[in-house]
């Protein structure tokens, strides 16, 4: 450990002297010390921004790495798996009874819809948002389903029992008519949804909270990192 | 501590480590599976090697974020949740109030088929949406890229210019200023209007406010974040309807400050 630390501050005295040599008008080398390199509680998982403090209901599961900041309502049963950003700071997002959001995807809410309509983003009851989706001030109604890798822009509405492919943009206003297929870039009309179709949605979405709640299950109540870090505090007398 | 408070402590020593014994037994029962949670390991800010990111300080970084290698990030930009800026086989620059939203992932190109090394550079007030990705490109100042766009090696961006939400702008393609682009693979798709070049400026205001309200929010250490906390908790039983009909003044909630005025009082 000690001959890592001398190799480590030996390099960074290199890198010093190198920026130094490529910079030459700087007369100093200003170590940024402001930003933290690694911080032991990593990212918060729950970011109040102001008046907005994100809920999340008892019964959803919300993936550990996942960051809700300001006014985020994840209600019940639903779920948000690894890697989501849902972004609240200017307006409201909501996540509907056993909807899920799939793995990396953003929501994001703009303040004001130019258009007058609300500039929320509501995802509805017994949804499945794909992974990798962006959405943005947009409305997803009840049992829809966004596939992977789309991106809904402001204002755009995916009615009740609806579609829309993967890799599918919506661009701003569009909206998808209940009981449709859409796809594409920018989403066009597909076919009408057969009706086992729209009766596997719910299922679907009842799929993806059953293995939610196996995952759930892997994660206590409290974490236990709190003793790692005491441990530290205790070996390393570091300020925490 | 008077000898009472030395029982207590002494008590509640005991049940901890009965608690963590428990714990072990716990772990032990369950077999080799379960997960030991340990203290984060991800490093927002990391140098390769000899290459350590040049950060400013009134940049906001988000904890969740990885700036990696050879990065220089300039005055009030930001990068968002969950971002990657990787920087290890060449370097990244980011000019100052720039934003990069969240989940984006930034890299350079050390051999792509003309052999070329590139870095990517990124201008003044860029604003990148959020799930974009970014490979050796250039995008110049004041421009915009949609969210969840792609833009391939030696792509240029010129300054002004916008990529639509969802598009993929390929290899060495130019999208000429004032112009916006759209599509996979990407295309001409119409001039900007007046409105939407100015809310390009208006949009990188909006995120230096955001950014800095942010910054402060995940500045706070465990003991502010826990004062907060019961902040609210008064602030939810007590009403100021209440309170001034019983005549009473109390601390107000202090409200954010946003230095550019750009973000209004909203619900919830």
């Amino acid at each position: 450990m000690a001959l890592r630390s001398v190799a480590r501050n030996l390099l960074r005295q290199g890198a010093v002297a190198q920026h130094l040599s490529k910079h030459p008008g700087r007369k100093t080398y200003v170590a940024d010390n402001h930003h933290v390199e690694w911080d032991f509680k990593g990212q918060r998982q729950i970011v109040p921004v102001g008046h907005r403090v994100p809920i999340v209901a008892v019964d959803a599961f919300v993936a550990p790495n996942v960051v809700l900041a300001g006014a985020v309502d994840v209600q019940d049963r639903a779920t948000v798996w690894y890697g989501s950003v849902l972004r609240g700071d200017l307006n409201r997002i909501v996540v509907g009874f056993s909807s899920s959001v799939g793995d990396k995807c953003v929501l994001h809410a703009v303040s004001t819809a130019p258009t007058g309509l609300s500039a929320e983003t509501l995802i509805g009851k017994y949804c499945t948002i794909g992974s990798f989706s962006t959405l943005r001030s947009c409305t997803v109604e009840d049992e829809a389903v966004v596939g992977q890798r789309c991106v809904l822009l402001e204002g755009s509405l995916v009615e009740m029992n609806s579609m829309l492919g993967s890799g599918s943009l919506l661009p701003p206003g569009r909206r998808v008519p209940a009981g449709e297929l859409w796809a594409g870039n920018p989403a066009r009309f597909v076919r009408m949804l057969t009706n086992d179709e729209i009766m596997s949605i719910p299922k679907l979405a009842d799929g993806l909270r059953e293995l939610a709640q196996e995952h759930a299950q892997e994660f206590l109540p409290y974490g236990t990192a709190y003793l790692e870090v005491e441990k530290l505090r205790e070996k390393h007398l570091l300020s925490m | 501590m008077g000898t009472l408070g030395r029982v207590v402590f002494s008590l509640g020593k005991a049940a901890r480590t009965t608690g963590q014994a428990l714990d072990r037994l716990g772990s032990r029962l369950q077999g080799g599976n379960t997960f030991k949670d340990e203290v984060s390991k991800h490093q927002t800010v990391l140098s390769i090697f000899d290459k350590k990111p040049v950060i400013e300080e009134s940049a906001f970084v988000a904890p969740g974020a990885s700036v990696v290698g050879e990065v220089e990030i300039g005055k009030q930009s930001s990068v968002w949740y969950g971002c990657v800026l990787r920087g290890d086989v060449h370097h990244i620059k980011v000019g100052s109030e720039t934003n990069i939203q969240d989940n984006t992932v930034v890299h350079v190109a050390k051999t792509n088929v003309s052999g070329n090394v590139e870095p990517t550079v990124i201008g003044n007030r860029v604003t990148i949406g959020h799930n974009s990705v970014l490979h050796a490109c250039t995008v110049e100042d004041e421009s915009f890229v949609g969210m969840g766009s792609t833009i391939l090696d030696g792509a240029v961006v010129e300054k002004g210019a916008m990529v639509a939400a969802g598009s993929v702008v390929t290899q060495r393609t130019r999208v000429p200023s004032g112009q916006i682009w759209a599509g996979s693979p990407a295309k001409f798709l119409r001039e900007l209007t007046d409105e939407e070049r100015s809310s390009l400026s208006e949009n990188a205001i909006l995120y230096m406010d955001l950014a800095e309200v942010h910054a402060s929010e995940n500045r706070k250490t465990a003991g502010e974040i826990e004062a907060d906390k019961a902040l609210r908790r008064k602030w939810e039983i007590q009403s100021d309807d209440y309170d001034s009909h019983l005549g009473i003044v109390r601390s107000k909630r202090p409200e954010i400050h946003f230095p550019n005025k750009m973000i209004s009082k909203g619900p919830h």
